[in-house]
């Protein structure tokens, strides 16, 4: 009896993973690659900012797998260590996105009004404003670096999680439940934070997600144009642009980081459709 | 449709005066002198004292963005402190080649995702089908400043084709050149941009096959030929024409960055300079020239949407 409901459950453990969308299957494997990178390169001996006298050595050197950089830099170690770097200001941004935008957006949607107008106006500003112009601002402001691309790239996500969290809130508010908890006597911060937020966390997971993926291109294009991380600090962005001036010397500087953007921002990306179909009650069947 | 068509452009207007106070207020919050970090720290009082007048800062804010707007709604965006010419002036020549790129770019994109996201839908499911998708997807997951950098190195290290790999000096005075300078850039921002639309154009498409006016055409006996391109495309077009708005404008940004891969003197490379140098009226400038096309590529999407599809009312 009781192994048969052990089998059961197990069984449908597994039938659940067959279920899940190959999406999401894909991005987490995706995902968990880019952390066993940011692994490697915390216990890789060799230092990505070291420079030797072994320049320009080609693919598969002896103690330079992926060669090195004219600075005789390991690009294999500067790989790992831009995973690292990717992780941590896509961390960030998303952070400042998710959690101004999911602010401002459940007021909106909750109080509704001329609050929601003014709201809307603001964010449709700063919809006007992309992540390159913050960053331009900011970096006329403050000088250039890691910790003004990243708040530029949180301020210009602030606008979507804002929309998802307002669409969000207004289908939850109409519910009967709401009104039961206001019957009850609850006041408006507890029945947001206890009754509304806990239903519209599959919609922000969804957009965190794709926030993501499109931080990490926004942090490469800004390290790229030299807006973001500065040297000798690797970003994959920042590779690129160093490597650009001799690429017709080797090309592996600028292929590799490449690749290893293209594979964090398809993980990203996958993840979050794959758990747009698999939170999506119409397509469960 | 008029009194929305005026709300919305209320709405537009209410939106660019706010960009104007952030960009504007963003810089007062230089910590210090902006004279001072413009000329560096051996600048003499004399030459310091020269640079604030010239850029207002013995007057009030207040004052200063007052004037700063009022300039900005006659044309005048003030004079760049890098350059020493008036800043609508370098920003109009910059357009005159980083605009080229995007409409060429984005003519491109259309012209190789339309047909390409029709196949896709018709074929739904089949190896055609997934072979575009995972196309596109591989298009919009690699960022676009490094694909230039791989055309570069294949078409111009590998290949040895003979194009230039830098913008002329002259600028469009020597058009051939100018011309097979932007190729490779074209190249690059189309595929991004079809990448997107590649997807988009399915959606639409199979979801306007899904329809029962599309099956009642079918029932009738029309041709598939007829029920596609009359029935379906049609209808599919809506949501594909106001994203390719919005498209336009994005690929403005996305430009700045391809620009600077193939060292073309276009818009971004005007701002990057104005960054180093501390222009800053210039960076005030090209941020607010950038909103401002935003801006009115939303409200023109907006207003198109509800002219083009009778269905939208706007009570």
């Amino acid at each position: 009896m009781l192994s048969q409901r052990v089998q059961s459950k197990a069984s449908r453990r597994t039938m659940g993973w067959a279920k899940l969308p190959l999406a999401l299957k894909v991005g987490s494997f995706l995902i968990l690659l880019i952390l066993l990178m940011v692994l490697l390169s915390a216990l890789n001996p060799t230092n990505p900012n070291a420079t030797t006298p072994h320049r320009l050595a080609p693919l598969f050197t002896p103690g330079h797998p992926l060669g090195t950089d004219i600075l005789g830099r390991d690009t294999l170690a500067r790989v790992l260590a831009g995973a690292q770097n990717a992780l941590y200001v896509g961390l960030i941004a998303v952070g400042i996105g998710l959690s101004l935008g999911l602010l401002l957006g459940v007021l909106a949607g909750y109080f509704g009004g001329w609050l929601d107008q003014i709201l809307s106006v603001l964010l449709e500003t700063l919809y006007a404003l992309p992540a390159l112009l913050i960053a331009l601002l900011l970096a006329a402001i403050f000088n250039p670096g890691v910790t003004t691309s990243m708040a530029a790239i949180g301020l210009a996500a602030v606008p979507a999680f804002a929309r998802v969290a307002r669409a969000g809130v207004l289908s939850v508010k109409a519910l009967p439940y709401i009104e039961a908890a206001r019957a009850l006597g609850m006041g408006h911060g507890r029945i947001m934070l206890r009754h509304v937020l806990p239903n519209i966390i599959g919609p922000l997971l969804v957009q965190a997600s794709l926030a993501f993926a499109v931080a990490i291109l926004a942090e490469a294009a800004l390290s790229y144009l030299g807006l973001g991380t500065q040297p000798p600090n690797p970003s994959w962005g920042r590779m690129l642009r160093e490597a650009q001036s001799y690429q017709e010397l080797t090309p592996y500087p600028v292929i590799f980081p490449g690749l290893a953007i293209g594979l964090a921002v398809l993980g990203f990306n996958l993840l979050g459709d794959g758990l747009r179909d698999y939170l999506d009650p119409r397509k469960r069947s | 449709m008029f009194a929305y068509a005026v709300r919305r452009l209320g709405f537009a207007i209410v939106t660019l005066w706010l960009a104007t106070l952030l960009v504007f207020g963003a810089l007062l919050l230089i910590p210090g002198n902006p004279a001072q970090a413009i000329l560096g720290i051996d600048a003499t009082p004399a030459d310091l004292e020269a640079l604030e007048a010239r850029l207002g800062l013995d007057k009030p804010p207040l004052e200063r963005y007052l004037n700063w707007l009022g300039g900005a709604l006659r044309g005048d965006l003030g004079q760049s402190i890098r350059y020493e010419r008036p800043i609508a002036e370098l920003i109009l020549a910059r357009l005159g080649i980083t605009l080229p790129i995007v409409v060429a770019s984005l003519l491109l994109a259309t012209i190789i995702a339309v047909p390409m996201g029709i196949l896709a839908a018709r074929r739904a499911g089949s190896p055609i089908d997934l072979g575009i998708s995972l196309a596109s997807l591989v298009g919009i997951v690699l960022p676009s400043f490094w694909v230039g950098l791989m055309f570069i190195y294949i078409f111009i290290v590998w290949l040895k084709l003979p194009l230039p790999t830098s913008f002329p000096i002259g600028g469009w005075e020597n058009p051939q050149r100018a011309l097979l300078a932007l190729v490779l850039p074209v190249l690059t921002v189309a595929l991004a941009s079809a990448s997107f639309l590649v997807r988009l154009v399915r959606g639409s498409v199979l979801e306007v096959l899904s329809q029962d006016f599309i099956r009642t055409a079918r029932a009738k006996g029309l041709a598939e030929r007829v029920v596609l391109y009359k029935h379906a495309l049609r209808n599919a077009a809506l949501p594909v024409v106001t994203v390719l708005g919005l498209e336009f404008a994005s690929l403005l940004i996305a430009t700045v960055v391809v620009e600077t891969v193939f060292g073309i003197p276009g818009l971004g490379s005007l701002s990057l300079t104005a960054i180093s140098a501390r222009d800053y009226p210039l960076v005030q400038a090209v941020v607010l020239v950038i909103a401002a096309f935003i801006v009115l590529m939303n409200l023109l999407v907006d207003l198109l949407y509800g002219l083009l599809d009778p269905r939208v009312s706007y009570a």
